[in-house]
């Protein structure tokens, strides 16, 4: 479960704070301003505005995450309205994720000057300023504090954390997963289907690790962890853990 | 003056909850300070058995909130200890019977008239241990050196953060010193490096506590017991003195026994 606060800068951290009454607090407190929601006879239709990606995303994220999302989100029919944005194949891969994530099926909608259907737009260089295949957003979901048991992020781009992820506790992210910490719970980087993400970490003791659609799990024998920093990436189809090296 | 509510919670189940809230209650009120435990396990109640009220209840929480008696008349003081009194839970009813706002009116109603409240918690992380969450100004957490325990807590933990309560501290129970030095147990550096939190205080694995809770006879009113005398250090630190923590030692075997007893008649000594 995804729970944002608005901080001063938008909103951009998105934490792990997970409680009844601070979801109580949020859902009054916050209204989106990069998508809107409209219910008609038929269905619910989701704008999406021009503005940048990630918080189109990050507002769509927890707009799924509020306490009524489920009455709302019920409809029928869900059409996407893309606007005069062009969506890349990426994109369009993220947002299907989103909502598959929640169970939501949707059918995009055409307004006239552009189609928006995966795979045939134009990715647009532009917004990224790397020709790299691996993906990059804008901005980084930063949980300032340890996650404990229960308690889960789940967050279309990359996911910081500055403490532990416990034994009991889950990331789920489109990009990479950096932990200032240990983790011991489970970590899904690239879950859109990136299997360039990375999980880089002070200590890697996960329950399970996953990137994009590659698994791997703590031996079954109990283990002394090995001390130090270490960065974990699919290498020829399987998940390898190797210490950080320091560049220079 | 008003009381400091404390909450004792754990998540897991038969970790000693209400065996801690009863001995941190007879603690502080051997130390002369006016103590309320309020059992808010409501259907499977266990406080008055531990501290031997049973036969004593007239009235219960679920009356209280629903304005058949009194708080006054609910109220049941201790036999041994004046300073000390109960609140029993209702066997009748579920959690359901009583909800959040209730809690906070009830403590605050309590407030003036004792220095401690103890909440005994119920196991879980429904509606019973928000129940008990809602009035707390401070929060402990039982646990025991078992990976299953510490996981419970560690989500307690996060909940406690979550309702925007001050950092719980934790006390570490049923420590068996001999299985930690075989490494067949947690050590408390172990739980408090996955936890970090402020341990408030370790009680050892002690048969006087099974026997005394039987009795309703809570081990703290007992001198001789490791147990009782770690509780009585636990009282000390709430009320802000700085105790050192004690190094158990194992006492299984029975060689040991007789040269702790030899060393010390009353027992235990550390």
């Amino acid at each position: 479960m995804l729970i944002g606060w608005k901080n001063p800068k938008g909103y951009d951290i998105l934490g792990c704070k997970l409680s009844f009454d601070t979801r109580e607090r949020f859902d009054v407190a916050w209204t989106p301003t990069m998508i809107t929601l409209k219910s008609s006879g038929d269905g619910l239709t989701i704008t999406l505005s021009d503005g940048p990606w990630s918080k189109v995303l990050a507002e769509l994220a927890l707009e799924l995450e509020r306490p009524r999302a489920v009455e709302i989100f019920r409809a029928p029919l869900i059409r996407i309205e893309t606007g005069e944005r062009a969506l890349t194949p990426l994109q369009v891969e993220e947002l299907a994720w989103l909502l598959e994530l929640h169970d939501i099926k949707f059918e995009w909608s055409s307004n006239g000057t552009q189609t928006p259907l995966p795979g045939l737009t134009e990715p647009r260089t532009t917004e990224h300023p790397t020709s790299s295949a691996v993906a990059v957003w804008e901005e980084a979901a930063l949980c300032p504090r340890t996650l404990r048991s229960g308690q889960t992020i789940r967050y279309a781009g990359h996911v910081a954390v500055m403490g532990d992820v416990n034994a009991g506790a889950e990331i789920v992210a489109a990009g990479d997963v950096l932990v200032w910490g240990r983790v011991r719970g489970v970590v899904h980087a690239g879950a859109s289907g990136n299997d360039n993400a990375v999980v880089g970490a002070l200590m890697l003791a996960p329950t399970q690790l996953r990137i994009g659609k590659h698994i791997a799990r703590a031996p079954d024998e109990l283990q002394h962890p090995q001390r130090g920093p270490e960065i974990a990436r699919v290498r020829e189809g399987r998940i390898i853990i190797e210490g950080w090296k320091f560049k220079d | 003056m008003t009381a400091t509510v404390i909450t004792i919670t754990s998540g897991k189940g038969g970790v000693g909850k209400t065996t801690t809230t009863a001995n941190i209650g007879v603690a502080l009120a051997r130390r002369g300070k006016r103590v309320a435990c309020i059992d808010a396990d409501i259907g499977l109640r266990n406080l008055d058995v531990v501290l031997g009220l049973e036969n004593r209840i007239v009235y219960d929480i679920v009356d209280v909130v629903e304005g058949r008696a009194r708080l006054r008349q609910a109220l049941i003081r201790d036999k041994r200890l004046p300073e000390l009194q109960m609140l029993p839970a209702a066997q009748t009813r579920d959690k359901t019977a009583v909800n959040p706002q209730q809690m906070l009116k009830l403590t605050d109603d309590l407030r003036s008239e004792v220095d401690f409240i103890l909440i005994d918690s119920p196991a879980g992380i429904e509606h019973g241990f928000k129940n008990a969450i809602a009035p707390a100004d401070r929060v402990i957490i039982v646990t025991t050196p078992e990976v299953s325990a510490v996981r419970d807590a560690d989500r307690i933990i996060g909940l406690v953060e979550a309702a925007e309560k001050p950092k719980p501290q934790l006390i570490l129970n049923r420590l068996r010193p001999g299985m930690v030095k075989r490494g067949d147990m947690l050590a408390t550096e172990d739980v408090l490096e996955i936890l970090a939190i402020d341990l408030i205080g370790i009680v050892p694995e002690d048969e006087s506590i099974i026997t005394s809770a039987n009795r309703g006879a809570p081990v703290a009113l007992d001198d001789k017991a490791q147990a009782g005398l770690a509780y009585t250090r636990i009282a000390a630190r709430i009320l802000g003195q700085d105790v050192p923590f004690a190094v158990f030692e194992d006492n299984s075997t029975l060689l040991k026994r007789f040269q702790n007893w030899f060393r010390n008649p009353n027992g235990g000594g550390s």
